[in-house]
C-alpha cells in the first residue's frame, strides 16, 4: 500500500513519533478497556504538541479533505467511526503546558490537553484550587470539558466551568489560530469564545483555556437534614428548602437531596438514619470565610427546618462528602480547606495521605442522569422511581448539582438498568420536563444557522463531524 | 440615505406589515431618530447639526411577527434596518449612518410573564428600565441591573450592548442575568436561545445575541433571572490612602468570596469631586426639592438660576479653574495629581455596599469591612455611601451643563484582569490626559480583575478644533488600552466609535464574528457599519451625504 | 415670558434638555404611551429651542411634538434642574400660532372656548335649581364651582348634583357659584393656559375676579383651575378677593365628621388616581385618601402614585391635538390595574378628584373598571342619593 499523501504532511507537522496508524493506534489511546475498535477506513491518530502543530495538522487535512476528531480522554465512543471516511483522531494529550499562572488575578491559561486533575495537583500545592467542588469529571481533558457546554463542576458557589472560562484559544479549519483575549467582561460584541466553547470540535479545535480558579476555602462545614416519609411529599420539601436557601442567598459549595436507597448504594447502609424508608435527605457542604460559610450553613438549615426536616448533624454530609470526593480521585479537594496561616504545600502533602488524586473509592453507578427545573424536579423524581419499579428494578435516586434554575436528577435501578430499559426511562421523563445533556440543539429554528455557521468556519466539513448538528434538524 | 422612491416603497411595504399610522416618513419623525448619545455629536449640535444621520422611513411595531416581517422588507429591498430603542448608547450604535429603517422597539414594552416561584421575568425588549425595575419592586422583585441611564434605557438595549448596572459586582452584568432570548434573526425568522437551557448543545447562542448591538438581528423578549427585593442594604465609605491600595483592598474583599453590590473607587481627583458633592449635599440637607408648580413660575426663580448656573458653567469653561485644565491637559493633570489630594486632604474614596437577604448580607458586609480595613482603608462611616445611593444617578445631569456652557464630556470605560490593571489605568490615564482632564473611578468588580471607568473634559475653540480633540482621546485612549492588555468597552458597546478598534480587540477572532454576521445576516442590512464589521464610512463623508 | 425668546438666542430651559442624555425619558405618560421618539420630553424641549433659534422652520410638522404634552409636571420631579417642561412647552404654544405654526385644530380656539363655556353655564343653571345656587349679593359666602368638564355630561352633572348633596349632608353651606347665565364664567380657563393664551387668559381672569368677588371661599373641582386661578390670576392683572380651594382641601377639616356619619361600611376596594395638577400641583395627596378612608373604603394605590403618578391623558389639550395618544394614555393607566394579578378578575373601581381625569380615563375604562369622581363617592357613602 502506498503512502497516503497526508502522511509526511503529518509527520512534517508533529513530529514522525507523534504520527500513529491505524486500530492499534486507536486501541493504544484508548486503553484495554475500550475493547475492539476496527476503523472503517484509514485512520492516524496524531499527537500535536503546541497550538501551531495543530494548525499545521489542520491545514494538512483541509487540504486532503480528511476529517478529524478531537480527543482527550473522554469517551472511547468517539474513536467508533461512524463512517468510512479517511480520518485523524487529534489526541490532545502531549498538550499539557500551563502558560501563564496568574496568582494575582486567579487565572491560569493552560493548554487544552491538560486534564482538570492534573491542573488541579498544580493549584492545590499553592493554596489555589479550580473550586471546592471541581468537576465530577476530573479526569477530563480542559478541552473536552469546555468545548460541551453544561459540563463540569456546577454548584450555587462557583457556577459553571464555562462560566469560569474567560477565553480560548483554538485553531480553524483552514489553520487560522485563534485567541479569544482575556477580560473579566467586554462589551465588544457577541461572546465569540461561547461559539467555540460549546461546539465540541465541529467549528474549530479548542487548543487553550483560560480559566477563572480560586484560593482553597479558609473552612468547609457540613449539615443533613432528613424529610420524614410522615411529611406530604419529602422530596417536594427538599427541592423547596433548597429553593429557599438559594432565595435567601445562600452560596453553598453543594447541596444533595438523597432517598434512602441511593444513600445506602452510594454510601452503605449505615449512613441511612433510621425510619427514612420514602423520606430522604438533604446532605450540604458550605466553604470559605468561616462565618460566611456558617450563616450559608444555617440558612439551609433553617430553609429545611421550615420544609419539616429534622437535623441530623454534620457526620452524614461529611461521609457523603468525604466518599464523593474519593471516588472522583479530588481528595485533596476533599479534606483540605486552608485555613489562613496554614502551609498550602505541607497541608496539600497532608491531604494526599488521605486520599489524594487516584486514591479512588467507588460510587453506585448511575442509569440516568437529566436538566431540570426545580419544579420539575419532585414529579420527575416520583414518575422515574415508579417507572423503574414497574420495570421490576428496586430504584434510587439523588438529586444534585443545583443552582437557582434548576439541578440533575440521578437514577438508578437495581440491577441496573440495560440500554433499552434507560431509553424507555428517558422517553417517559421528556413530557415532563426532563433533558438529557446535549440531547437537542436547542430551538430547532436556530439549526439551520449552527449548519451555516460550520459551512463558514468549515467549508470541507472537516471538523468532528460526528458532532455536527444533523441535516434532518437542519433543513 | 437611501433615493426616495425607495424610501417610498419601503414606508409603503412597512404600512402593510403594521399599518399607516405606526409607519412615519416624516421630518419631524426622522430627525427624531437622527442619533443616540455618542458625545461627538452632541459636540456638532451647538453648531445646529442636529440630527446627522436621519433615516429614512421610521416604523413603530408591537409584535415580534411584525418585527420579522419588516426585517423581511427591508431585506427584500436591501435596505439598512437599524433597531432603535431609548437611544441612550453612547458609541452611535443606533445612529443610523447610511438611513434606512428604523425599527423602535419601544411599542413592545409589557411583562410578559413574572414567575414569582422561579424567579424569572420574560419581558419585552422594548421595557423601559425604570419603569420595569419599579414594576418588579412591586412584586417583591428586582433585577439587580442599575445602569446610570436606568431612567433613559431599555432592557433590549441593555441585552444589545451588554451593559452593566451599577451593583454588577453581587448581581452581574446583563450577560449573567440572562437565561434566553427572543430574536428576529436579519434572515428575517423568529429564533429562541436558552431553549433547554444548559443541556441544549452546540454553541451558547444567547451569548451570541447579546452584544450583537443590532449587527445580527432584533432582540424582542428576554428571559431573565430576577432576585429578592433586598432586605437589608449596608452601606460605607472607606477612605484608602492611594488609588493601588484601593485597586488591592478590592481584589481582597473580591477574591475572598465576598460579593457587595457595589465597590467604588474613586481616583485622587474623581474622589476630591466626589467629597465635594458630599459636602453640597450636605449643605443643601433639608431642602426636600421644590414641589411642582403648574403655573407661572418661579419665572424669576428657577429660571434665573438656570441662567445662572449655566452662566457661571460657562464661566468656569471660559476662563477659571477648568480653562487652564482644558487648554493644557498636559501641564494641568500632573498639577493636579499632586494638588488634590492635597485639596481635599484625603486619600481616595472608596464606596462599598452589601444588600440582599438580611441575615447573609449582615455577615458579609461585616466581613468585607473588615477586609478593607485591613488592607488599609479607614473606615468614613455610612454617610458617603448613603450620600452615593441618594446621587447615583445625578452625575449624569451634569452633561447638559457642561455642553451648554461649551465643553464637551465623555467616558471611556475598559477591564482587564487584575495583574494588568495598574498599567491599564496608567497607560489610558496618560493617553487622555495628553487631551483633555481626566478622572476615574474602579466599579464592577470581579474576583479576577475590574473595569475602570474614566471621565474626561475637554474644551477647543470651535467645532473643528473640538472634533479632533475628541477624535485624538479616543484613538489614544483605546490604542493605550488594547496595549495594557485591556478591553476596549466594559459596558458600554462598540457601535460606531470604536469599530476601528475591534481588530486590536479581537485580533483573529474577528473571524468568527465575520460568519456569525454573515450567517444571520446574509445581506448585511441589519446596523450596517456598527460593531467593526465593515469599515465604518469616514463620519465627515456620511455628514455631508444626510 | 415668551417675550423674552429673541430669535437666534435659546433659554437656558431648552438648552439643558438638548444636550441631555434624556434622563427624564421614564416620567413622562405622553412618550410611554406614544413611543414616537418625537415626543420624548428631551426632544419636545429641543424641537421648540430649534424653533425660537431658527434652527427648524415654523411648520406644522416641525412644532408639532410641541403640543405632544400634557403639561402633568412629572418630568420636572426627575429633572436635576427642575426645568418646567410642562409650562414651557404650553406657553410655548402661543409663539407657535404667532408663527403660523399652530395645530389647526387650536386654531379659533378661544372664541370654541367661550362658546363652550356659554353652553355649559346654561346647562348648569338650567339642570339645577334657583336654591342650588349660592344667594345673589350676600358677602363671605361658600361658592362651589364644579369643573368644565363636569358641567360636559349629564354624568358628569350628577357628580355636581352628589357633591352639592353632599355639602348639604355635612352641614357645609357651600353652594353653586351664582353664575351669569349668559357670560359666567364657568372654567377657570386651563385650556386657554394650555395653548398659552395669555390675552384671552386675562379676560377671562377679568370676569372671574368680577364674577367671585362677593365669595369668601371658592371651591372648586377642577385642580388645574384652582392652581391657575391662585396662582396666575393676580400677575394677569386680576387678582382674586375669594380664597381658591380643591374640594378636597375644603373637605379635609371635616373628615372626621365624614367618618362619624358614614359608620362602618363593607370596605370597598378603590384605587385612588392622583390628579397630576392636584398632587403635583397643589400638593394634595393624603387629603382625599383620607376622606376615602373616613367613608370606610380601603385604598389600593397604581403603580405609579402620589408624586409619581401618571397623567391621565387628559391635560394640555392633548384630547384635542393628539386623540389617539390621549386615548392611550388613558388606557395604559388603567391597563396597569387590569393586568396585576392582586386584582384578579374583579371589577376595579377608580376614584380621582378631577373632572378631567374621571373624563379621559372613564373614555377608556373597559365593562370591567368603573372611574368615579370622589365627592360622589363619599356621598353615596353617606347613603346620600340623589
Ligand atoms: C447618562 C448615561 C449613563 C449611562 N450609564 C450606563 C451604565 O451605567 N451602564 C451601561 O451599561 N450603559 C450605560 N450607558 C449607555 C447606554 O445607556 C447603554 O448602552 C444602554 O444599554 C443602551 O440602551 P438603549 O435602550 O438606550 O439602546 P439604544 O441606545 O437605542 O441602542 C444601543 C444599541 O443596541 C441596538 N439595539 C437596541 N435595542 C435593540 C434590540 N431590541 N435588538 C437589537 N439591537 C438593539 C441599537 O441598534 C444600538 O446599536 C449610559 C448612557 C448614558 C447616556
Ligand atoms: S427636563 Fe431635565 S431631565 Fe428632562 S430632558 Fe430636560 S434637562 Fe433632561
Ligand atoms: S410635563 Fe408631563 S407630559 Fe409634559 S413633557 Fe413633562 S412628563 Fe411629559
Amino acid at each position: 500500500m502506498s503512502r497516503h499523501p497526508l502522511e509526511p504532511a503529518l509527520e512534517a507537522a508533529v513530529g514522525a513519533d507523534h504520527v500513529l496508524f491505524g486500530k492499534r493506534a486507536l486501541m493504544q489511546i484508548a486503553g484495554k478497556a475500550a475493547g475492539d475498535i476496527e476503523p472503517p477506513a484509514p485512520t492516524w491518530v496524531v499527537q500535536p504538541a503546541s497550538a501551531a502543530e495543530v494548525a499545521d495538522v489542520l491545514r494538512a487535512c483541509s487540504r486532503e479533505r480528511v476529517m478529524v476528531v478531537p480527543w482527550g480522554t473522554g469517551s472511547t465512543h468517539a474513536l467508533h467511526a461512524r463512517d468510512e471516511r479517511t480520518r485523524v483522531v487529534l489526541d490532545m494529550r502531549r498538550m499539557t503546558n500551563v502558560l501563564h499562572l496568574d496568582e494575582t488575578s486567579l487565572v491560569v491559561h493552560a493548554q487544552a490537553g491538560l486534564t482538570a486533575r492534573t491542573l488541579e495537583e498544580l493549584l492545590i500545592p499553592r493554596g489555589l484550587t479550580l473550586g471546592d467542588f471541581p468537576p465530577a469529571a476530573l479526569g477530563s481533558t480542559l478541552g473536552g470539558l469546555l468545548s460541551a457546554r453544561g459540563a463540569g463542576r456546577l454548584t450555587p458557589r462557583h457556577g459553571f466551568l464555562e462560566d469560569a472560562c474567560l477565553g480560548v484559544s483554538a485553531v480553524l479549519a483552514d489553520g487560522r489560530t485563534i485567541h479569544t483575549r482575556v477580560a473579566p467582561r467586554r462589551a465588544t460584541g457577541p461572546d465569540l469564545s461561547r461559539v467555540l466553547m460549546g461546539s465540541e470540535g465541529t467549528l474549530g479545535i479548542i487548543t487553550g483555556v483560560v480559566l477563572r480558579i480560586d484560593r482553597r476555602p479558609e473552612s468547609r462545614l457540613y449539615g443533613a437534614h432528613a424529610f420524614p416519609p410522615t411529611l406530604d411529599n419529602p422530596v417536594a420539601a427538599a427541592i423547596e428548602a433548597v429553593k429557599r436557601a438559594l432565595a435567601e442567598d445562600a452560596r453553598p459549595t453543594a447541596m444533595g437531596v438523597y432517598d434512602p436507597a441511593a444513600l445506602a448504594a452510594h454510601y452503605g447502609a449505615e449512613a441511612v438514619p433510621g425510619d427514612l424508608a420514602g423520606g430522604c435527605v438533604l446532605v450540604t457542604a458550605t466553604a470559605g470565610l468561616v462565618d460566611l460559610a456558617a450563616a450559608d450553613l444555617a440558612i439551609i438549615g433553617d430553609a429545611a427546618a421550615a420544609g419539616g426536616a429534622q437535623p441530623l448533624g454534620p457526620a452524614l454530609a461529611e461521609t457523603w462528602w468525604t466518599m464523593r470526593a474519593r471516588a472522583y480521585g479530588m481528595g485533596y479537594a476533599a479534606a483540605a480547606p486552608l485555613p489562613p496561616g496554614s502551609d498550602a504545600r505541607r497541608s496539600a502533602l497532608e491531604a494526599a495521605k488521605l486520599g489524594g488524586p487516584g486514591a479512588a473509592g467507588t460510587l453506585a453507578p448511575v442509569d440516568l442522569e437529566v436538566y431540570a427545573r426545580l419544579d420539575d424536579l419532585p414529579r420527575l423524581y416520583a414518575t422515574g422511581v415508579a417507572h423503574i419499579r414497574a420495570q421490576g428494578a428496586e430504584p434510587r435516586a439523588h438529586i444534585g448539582r443545583f443552582d437557582s434554575a434548576g439541578g440533575i436528577l440521578f437514577l438508578a435501578g437495581a440491577p441496573a438498568l440495560d440500554q433499552a430499559a434507560r431509553e424507555k426511562l428517558a422517553d417517559v421523563l421528556a413530557p415532563l420536563g426532563a433533558r438529557r445533556a446535549r440531547a437537542t440543539f436547542g430551538d430547532p429554528a436556530l439549526a439551520k444557522y449552527l449548519h451555516d455557521l460550520k459551512r463558514e468556519l468549515d467549508p470541507h466539513g472537516i471538523l468532528n463531524p460526528d458532532r455536527a448538528p444533523p441535516r434532518a434538524e437542519a433543513a | 440615505m437611501i433615493h426616495p422612491s425607495q424610501a417610498e416603497r419601503l414606508a409603503s411595504a412597512c404600512a402593510k406589515v403594521v399599518g399607516s399610522a405606526r409607519v412615519s416618513r416624516a421630518t419631524s419623525d426622522r430627525h427624531s431618530y437622527a442619533r443616540d448619545q455618542w458625545p461627538r455629536v452632541l459636540i456638532g449640535m451647538r453648531d445646529g447639526k442636529g440630527a446627522p444621520f436621519p433615516p429614512d422611513v421610521v416604523a413603530w411595531p408591537t409584535t415580534t411577527a411584525e418585527v420579522a416581517a419588516l426585517v423581511r422588507v427591508a431585506r427584500e429591498l436591501g435596505v439598512p434596518v437599524v433597531p432603535y430603542a431609548a437611544g441612550s448608547g453612547v458609541c452611535g450604535g443606533a445612529a443610523p449612518i447610511y438611513g434606512g429603517l428604523v425599527i423602535d422597539t419601544k411599542p413592545m414594552d409589557r411583562i410578559l410573564a413574572l414567575d414569582t416561584r422561579n424567579a424569572t421575568v420574560r419581558v419585552q425588549a422594548g421595557m423601559n428600565g425604570e419603569r420595569f425595575e419599579r414594576e418588579l419592586n412591586r412584586r417583591g422583585f428586582t433585577l439587580g441591573h442599575f445602569p446610570s441611564s436606568i431612567y433613559c434605557s431599555t432592557v433590549g438595549g441593555w441585552l444589545a450592548a451588554r451593559g452593566a448596572g451599577q451593583m454588577s459586582t453581587k448581581y452581574g452584568k446583563i450577560e449573567d442575568m440572562t437565561l434566553g432570548l427572543e430574536v428576529v434573526t436579519g434572515r428575517g425568522d423568529i429564533v429562541r436561545t436558552g431553549v433547554d437551557g444548559r443541556a441544549a448543545a452546540g454553541p451558547d447562542w444567547t451569548q451570541v445575541f447579546i452584544g450583537s448591538e443590532g449587527t445580527l438581528g432584533v432582540l424582542t423578549e428576554g428571559t431573565l433571572r430576577l432576585r429578592r427585593s433586598p432586605e437589608l442594604r449596608i452601606l460605607r465609605g472607606f477612605e484608602l490612602p492611594t488609588v493601588d491600595a484601593g485597586m488591592q483592598a478590592i481584589r481582597a474583599v473580591m477574591q475572598r468570596g465576598l460579593r457587595p453590590a457595589v465597590v467604588r473607587l474613586y481616583d485622587p481627583f474623581d474622589s476630591f469631586l466626589a467629597m465635594r458633592h458630599r459636602a453640597e449635599a450636605a449643605a443643601a440637607a433639608g431642602d426636600e426639592g421644590a414641589a411642582y408648580v403648574p403655573t407661572p413660575p418661579p419665572a424669576k426663580g428657577l429660571a434665573g438660576r438656570l441662567a445662572r448656573s449655566l452662566a457661571s458653567a460657562r464661566q468656569r469653561v471660559q476662563d477659571t479653574l477648568l480653562a487652564g485644565a482644558l487648554a493644557r491637559p498636559r501641564i494641568l493633570n500632573p498639577v493636579l495629581d499632586s494638588l488634590v489630594p492635597k485639596l481635599a486632604r484625603k486619600g481616595c474614596l472608596l464606596i462599598v455596599g452589601c444588600e440582599g437577604a438580611a441575615r447573609r448580607t449582615e455577615v458579609e458586609a461585616r466581613l468585607t469591612f473588615a477586609e478593607l480595613e485591613r488592607a488599609g482603608g479607614r473606615d468614613l462611616g455610612e454617610g458617603p455611601g448613603l450620600n452615593w445611593l441618594k446621587k447615583r444617578y445625578a452625575v449624569s445631569y451634569r452633561q447638559s451643563t457642561l455642553f451648554a456652557a461649551g465643553a464637551f464630556a465623555d467616558t471611556m470605560e475598559v477591564a482587564s484582569t487584575w495583574e494588568r490593571l495598574p498599567d491599564l489605568y496608567e497607560s489610558v490615564r496618560e493617553a487622555i490626559g495628553r487631551h483633555a482632564m481626566v478622572m476615574a473611578h474602579f466599579s464592577h468588580a470581579y474576583p479576577e480583575g475590574c473595569s475602570i471607568y474614566f471621565t474626561f473634559v475637554a474644551h477647543a475653540p470651535d467645532r473643528a478644533r473640538m472634533e479632533r480633540v475628541y477624535d485624538a482621546i479616543w484613538s489614544d485612549g483605546l490604542s493605550a488600552a488594547a496595549r495594557a492588555g485591556g478591553t476596549i468597552s466594559h459596558h458600554h458597546g462598540v457601535g460606531l466609535s470604536k469599530g476601528a478598534f475591534m481588530a486590536e480587540e479581537h485580533r483573529e477572532s474577528m473571524a468568527i464574528l465575520r460568519s456569525l454576521k454573515s450567517v444571520m445576516d446574509p445581506d448585511g442590512v441589519m446596523n450596517p457599519g456598527k460593531l467593526g464589521l465593515a469599515a465604518p464610512p469616514r463620519l465627515t463623508d456620511v455628514a455631508r451625504a444626510s | 415670558m415668551s417675550d423674552s425668546h429673541v430669535a437666534g438666542k435659546n433659554d437656558p430651559a431648552t438648552e439643558h434638555c438638548t444636550y441631555c442624555p434624556k434622563l427624564c425619558r421614564h416620567a413622562c405618560p405622553v412618550a410611554a404611551a406614544d413611543t414616537r421618539e418625537a415626543l420624548v420630553t428631551q426632544q419636545k424641549m429641543q424641537a421648540l429651542g430649534e424653533l425660537r433659534v431658527g434652527r427648524r422652520p415654523w411648520t406644522e410638522d416641525a412644532a408639532a411634538p410641541v403640543y405632544g404634552c400634557t403639561g402633568c409636571g412629572l418630568c420636572t420631579r426627575y429633572c436635576s434642574h427642575e426645568i418646567p417642561v410642562g409650562e414651557t412647552l404650553l406657553t410655548a404654544r402661543r409663539e407657535l400660532a404667532a408663527h403660523g405654526a399652530a395645530a389647526p385644530v387650536t386654531h379659533n380656539f378661544a372664541q370654541r372656548f367661550a362658546a363652550r363655556d356659554r353652553a355649559l353655564v346654561s346647562a348648569l343653571r338650567s339642570r339645577f335649581t334657583a336654591t342650588d345656587f349660592a344667594p345673589r349679593g350676600a358677602q363671605g359666602k361658600v361658592g362651589f364651582l364644579p369643573g368644565c368638564d363636569s358641567c360636559a355630561s349629564e354624568d358628569g352633572l350628577t357628580d355636581v348634583e352628589r357633591t352639592l348633596a353632599l355639602f348639604r349632608a355635612l352641614g357645609l353651606d357651600a353652594r353653586l357659584v351664582d353664575l351669569d347665565p349668559a357670560a359666567g364664567p364657568l372654567c377657570g380657563g386651563m385650556p386657554l393656559a394650555s395653548l398659552g393664551d395669555d390675552v384671552a387668559l386675562a379676560e377671562l381672569a377679568r370676569r372671574h375676579a368680577a364674577s367671585l368677588a362677593s365669595y369668601e371661599v371658592v371651591v372648586m373641582s377642577c385642580p388645574g383651575c384652582v392652581g391657575l386661578m391662585r396662582t396666575r390670576f393676580a400677575a394677569l392683572g386680576a387678582p382674586l378677593s375669594a380664597r381658591i380651594v380643591h374640594l378636597t382641601e375644603f373637605l379635609a377639616p371635616h373628615t372626621e365628621r365624614l367618618a362619624r356619619q358614614a359608620g362602618t361600611g363593607p370596605g370597598a376596594r378603590v384605587h385612588y388616581h392622583d390628579p397630576c395638577h392636584l398632587g403635583r400641583g397643589l400638593g394634595v395627596y393624603e387629603a382625599p385618601r383620607k376622606l376615602l378612608a373616613a367613608a370606610g373604603m380601603e385604598t389600593a394605590e397604581f403603580a405609579w402614585s402620589h408624586a409619581d403618578s401618571q397623567c391621565s391623558g387628559g391635560g394640555g389639550l392633548l384630547p384635542i391635538t393628539m386623540p389617539e395618544t390621549s386615548r392611550a394614555m388613558a388606557r395604559r393607566r388603567l391597563g396597569e390595574l387590569e393586568a396585576n394579578p392582586d386584582n384578579g378578575d374583579a371589577p376595579i373601581r377608580v376614584v380621582t378628584a378631577c373632572p378631567t381625569c374621571k373624563r379621559s380615563l372613564g373614555r377608556a375604562a373597559s365593562g370591567r373598571t368603573e372611574v368615579e369622581d370622589i365627592a360622589s363617592v363619599l356621598a353615596r357613602a353617606l347613603g346620600v342619593t340623589t
